[in-house]
């Protein structure tokens, strides 16, 4: 019929069959996930053919009684909305109206004969989030809160760590007032012994995470028959960059992945007019949708993930930025490292590196800071079996698992470490796989000191929220674990923090040669801060050194001498993110993406050309 | 997970090292600078403040910083040995995990027992310690290049512990000459860097970091260097004889021969294999000076860990080598050039025999009734003297620049201490010829025991400038 009407030649349609072979869906739904037909001309040519009525919801007077007859996720997954009563007979839009068991379990739970109509699955999902308002919104805002108040950033401390904080804060100005040496002295401890750990630790996980790299590079090959593979969505939630949708789209299309078994869903945000427009403009293939979150607060990137969850098809799920460029076969990695152990994993960490490089000092530290955090440390957090703090984009997970989970916690500005946190709590398991997602790194200092003010500021909001209980938290995630957490999670802003302090001490005492700071610098702490100073400084360097080797970034071996010049910008960061904390805990200091002049000047990345 | 040959490895070479130390010590003999860094600690314990500028600053750290620990601790007499044989127990248990051969085993068992590795892991203060490391870097070294300098994990941990061994031993330094060149390939110059950089890295910040608290506390980043000073005034052993000494060491040990010739032709692997001769070759170049005999413990170990294990009658060959090598070590004491090493042998070859450290029995009970500071070169008997006499009272070269006042140790004391000259070498006589032969007017002697001698410093000699004064400071910290 598609013929008949003109709206694809034989040769498409031999394409289509052939695809049909290898992917093993629908004609139909393959012609509009590859373009070759548009989803409207597809769904009005089935009516015809089905001799159905064909609705389009955007126009069709909606009774609000009549679509609560369904439960909203059930709507949501299978694209079905009731309409209104006619005569005897409920209106029921079908966006796949062949589906006889989707029929009859409509039926069984509306206890009324229906009345079949067709419409675009992009009607249906229009209207659930037109009449559904308000109760997505709080699913996506307080889920997580009214299912387990504990896990949730919402209210940032308890009333016990308040009391905690004013006891602590007793004791020091008492010992201050009264014995101020032997107090700052015991301070100055507690900083450069959890500096020397924390520090330590990284190099110490860098070491277990190259050893585990070697173990796990004999990965099976891709062998996987794309008939079987599962429906996967993937999220993109953009805010403001109307510039990089192109970028985006295209990267996506390079994915490896059968299109009718892809579910994209770009997240934009009501307020944003100017990506809206651009999106409107761009009218990609029928596997992207372009879902609107309506404006609320907090405005977070893990609110407008959590809208999209609640829309989301695949049985796995993914997340990425906008500006990402991920590796094409990224999906179907992600499945073979699920399937080794698909009972507990719930999600598979991407690595994340840059594509503008050498565009200047802050992207070349961040190249060499990415790659040591997720081709080593990660792997090691993984092959120790702790709590894996999650980046931001290339997550993949057990949609299924994360829906139970609750999502994202929408109050939490770093929500992908602590969801990684929260699944290994809950006794799920976190893997990385060796598949890089290429980003572009932020190349202005201020935008680069905004973006790390809100990572860190995140995981001190993780740190808080995850040490309520922490004799509960000791039980769930182990000695190793629970170590492991509090160097990793709480060491690296404290890290940030006391940075600036020591050094601020150091240079005065360099330049002046004051012996007021002497009473608190006794023997084994003037060892402990000089080895702070000269051995953790040489560990920064040095785990820098290292990153260079995996992904034969040698040109960048001698930058990694200016790590520590790199630090102080974290600590302005964190200092940055401890006013906030106390200021605007859920503030999302927004990245601007799409300035990077090596995507300005091209157009693309050098790896979407490579594509 | 460690295999049980290896638990067993560990445990039975720890114990036979720690009681092999505890039994010399039984005897009355301790370890030179085993003594000297227990001494430091000691000072601490005693409640002198632990500054890096209060225990010389000569030292390398790192035997000083380990040390510490078990004095601290209260058992600063067995810390030593217990530190020593720790590290020796972890080396044989790191050497046993690379086969699992019975006749490596067996090979390793023997190779263990050979008088250098039972003195550096019983009593010798940082030269066990020295061992495990340099002996785990050249196992990595070696991985790393077996698989075509591609793994990068033994690459970093090879490069951490030749930067720890540095600051073990200063000698390691010279280690990079030879090594520098096994890194070196036709390749991408950027990669070429990046290794250079991988391996340097460790060593440049950590001994760049000594330099800067070298230069934090005694204004000179190269202070330390007065004690590589000390290897410029030992008597030199000059001519035919010193290189006899550097070739002497092979014959202790003919599995590094055999590892030697089994990687005749690979350049890369021969030079890490003759890295520890080459250096002892620059010290003994430049220095006229035979490295400690200790050192040669390593071509034991680094050619345990190259030997692929022979076949057919080369095995008992080399057991039977092996074992040579361990009868010349003991038969063989009046050959070395090191005190200590000598005195170890001596002891335990003549235990039976009361007069072994007689004399220096006879000089301690003297000396303790002497009231005044006394200048004492450790590098002969001093430990013994130390442990029979009263420690509080003496004087070390290593204390203060060593250049400077070995020349005048009537500056900083009012008596001196020293062996005959004869077959012994110390920095006091070789840079004092005249004082042990009464030909010196600052010294009068006021005691002969045996081959010893004692000298009181004549008050007038004394210069009347601040430099004591300075110097009395010194001490009162």
């Amino acid at each position: 019929m598609l013929i008949a009407e003109g709206f694809i030649n034989s040769a498409q349609l031999e394409e289509a069959l052939e695809l049909q072979e290898r992917w093993g869906d629908r004609v139909g739904q393959i012609l509009i996930s590859t373009g070759l037909v548009r989803r409207i001309d597809l769904y009005r040519t089935l009516s015809k053919h089905l001799d159905l009525p064909f609705l389009d919801l955007t126009k069709e007077e909606i009774d609000p009684a009549m679509i609560r007859l369904l439960p909203l996720d059930f709507m949501a997954k299978t694209r079905t909305a009731p309409v209104r009563m006619e005569g005897d007979s409920l209106l029921v839009a079908f966006s796949d109206p062949m589906d006889e068991e989707l029929e009859k379990k409509i039926k069984e739970i509306v206890g009324l004969p229906i009345k079949k109509a067709i419409t675009t699955d992009l009607d249906v999902l229009w209207i659930l989030s037109k009449h559904f308002e308000s109760e997505l919104r709080d699913v996506s805002v307080f889920s997580l809160y009214r299912e387990n108040a504990m896990f949730s950033a919402r209210r940032l401390f308890t009333d016990a760590q308040l009391f905690l904080f004013l006891v602590f804060g007793s004791i020091v100005l008492f010992g201050v007032f009264f014995n101020v040496i032997f107090t700052l002295t015991m301070l100055n401890m507690c900083v450069q012994v959890v500096f020397f750990l924390a520090v330590s630790f990284k190099l110490f996980l860098v070491l277990v995470g190259i050893r585990s790299r070697i173990k796990g590079s004999s990965r099976r090959p891709l062998t996987l028959d794309e008939r079987d593979l599962p429906m996967y969505t993937v999220l993109v939630p953009i805010y403001k960059e109307a510039k990089v949708l192109p970028h985006l789209i295209g990267s996506i299309r390079r994915l490896n992945y059968p299109k009718s078994k892809l579910d994209v869903k770009i997240l934009l945000e009501q307020d944003d007019t100017q990506t809206l427009e651009a999106a409107k403009k761009m009218k990609p293939e029928a596997f992207f949708e372009f879902v609107v979150v309506p404006t609320s607060y907090p405005k977070t990137k893990p609110k407008a993930c959590n809208w999209g969850l609640q829309f989301a098809r695949g049985k796995y799920l993914t997340i990425f930025d906008a500006e990402d460029e991920p590796d094409p076969n990224q999906l179907k990695k992600a499945l073979l490292a699920f399937s080794e152990d698909i009972e507990h994993t719930i999600c598979v960490q991407g690595r994340l590196n840059y594509y503008n490089v050498y565009e200047n000092f802050i992207t070349r530290m961040f190249t060499l800071e990415y790659s040591y955090w997720f081709d080593y440390m990660l792997p090691g957090l993984e092959a120790l079996n702790v709590p894996i703090p999650l980046g931001g984009t290339s997550n993949h997970f057990d949609t299924e698992k994360l829906i139970k989970m609750r999502g994202w916690d929408p109050f939490n500005v770093t929500e992908d470490a602590d969801l990684g946190v929260r699944a290994t709590r809950l006794g799920y398991r976190v893997r990385t796989i060796d598949s890089t997602t290429y980003e572009e790194a932020t190349s202005r200092v201020k935008s680069w000191i905004n973006q790390r003010s809100r990572w860190v500021k995140g995981y001190m909001v993780t740190y808080a929220v995850h040490m309520r209980h922490p004799v509960q938290l000791y039980r769930e995630l182990g000695f190793s674990g629970f170590v492991s957490f509090q160097l990793f999670i709480g060491g690296t802003p404290f890290a940030f923090l006391a940075t600036p302090i020591m050094w601020v001490i150091y240079i005065d005492w360099l330049l002046t040669r004051t012996r007021v700071i002497d009473p608190f610098f006794p023997a084994w702490i003037l060892y402990l801060s000089l080895i702070n100073l000269l051995v953790c400084n040489g560990i920064i360097i040095f785990t820098n050194i290292l990153a260079v080797w995996k992904r034969k970034l040698f040109k960048l071996c001698l930058w990694a001498f200016l790590a520590p010049f790199y630090w102080i910008l974290h600590s302005i960061a964190a200092w940055k993110a401890q006013w906030q904390i106390m200021t605007k805990p859920f503030y999302w200091e927004k990245t601007t993406h799409g300035v990077s002049k090596q995507v300005r000047d091209l157009g693309f990345s050098p790896h979407a050309k490579k594509a | 997970m460690l295999r049980r040959h290896e638990v067993y490895f560990f445990a039975g070479f720890f114990l036979l090292y720690f009681f092999c130390g505890l039994w010399v010590h039984g005897m009355g003999f301790w370890g030179s600078e085993e003594v000297y860094l227990l001494e430091r600690a000691l000072l601490v314990v005693r409640g002198q403040p632990a500054r890096f500028e209060n225990v010389g600053l000569t030292y390398p750290p790192l035997p000083f910083a380990l040390l510490f620990i078990p004095a601290a601790l209260g058992f600063h007499l067995q810390g030593g040995v217990f530190m020593s044989s720790l590290c020796g127990g972890l080396t044989a248990c790191f050497l046993s995990s690379l086969t699992k051969e019975k006749f490596a085993l067996c090979l390793l068992v023997l190779l263990l027992t050979h008088p250098l590795f039972l003195y550096a892991f019983s009593i010798s203060g940082s030269q066990g310690m020295f061992l495990l490391i340099l002996v785990l870097y050249v196992c990595f070294h070696k991985r790393f290049l077996e698989k075509r300098q591609k793994d990068l994990f033994v690459f970093a941990l090879a490069s951490l512990c030749f930067g720890v061994a540095v600051v073990t031993r200063y000698e390691t330094l010279f280690f990079l000459f030879p090594l520098i060149f096994t890194l070196i390939r036709r390749e991408d110059r950027w990669l070429l860097l990046s290794k250079m950089a991988i391996f340097i890295f460790p060593v440049v910040f950590l001994f760049g970091g000594w330099m800067y608290i070298n230069w934090l506390y005694k204004g000179d980043p190269l202070y330390f260097v007065h004690t590589l000073s000390m290897v410029n005034l030992n008597p030199p052993v000059r001519g035919q004889t010193s290189w006899l000494h550097l070739l002497m060491p092979l014959l202790y040990f003919p599995v590094y021969l055999v590892s030697l010739w089994q990687f005749k032709g690979r350049g890369q692997f021969l030079l890490l294999l003759l890295s520890p001769l080459i250096v002892a070759f620059i010290v003994l170049w430049f220095s006229e000076v035979v490295l400690s005999l200790s050192f040669f413990a390593l071509l034991g170990g680094i050619g345990f860990v190259f030997l692929k294990p022979p076949r057919g009658w080369l095995r008992p060959v080399l057991l039977l080598g092996t074992m040579a090598g361990i009868w010349l070590g003991w038969m063989s004491p009046e050959g070395w050039q090191w005190g200590p090493e000598r005195s170890f042998v001596a002891l335990v070859v003549k235990r039976e025999k009361q007069e072994v450290f007689l004399q220096e029995k006879q000089v301690a009970a003297y000396l303790k009734k002497l009231n005044g500071r006394i200048f004492f070169d450790d590098t002969n008997g001093y430990p013994v003297v130390f442990f029979h006499g009263n420690p509080k009272v003496f004087i070390l070269p290593y204390q203060f620049e060593f250049g400077f006042y070995i020349k005048c140790p009537s500056l900083i004391s009012r008596y001196l201490a020293l062996p005959s000259p004869h077959g012994k070498s110390d920095a006091v006589n070789g840079s004092n010829s005249d004082i042990f032969y009464g030909k010196n007017p600052k010294w009068k002697l006021i005691e002969q025991v045996g081959e010893w001698r004692i000298f009181e410093s004549i008050p007038r000699a004394f210069p009347v400038n601040r430099p004591v004064d300075r110097i009395g400071g010194q001490l009162r910290q």
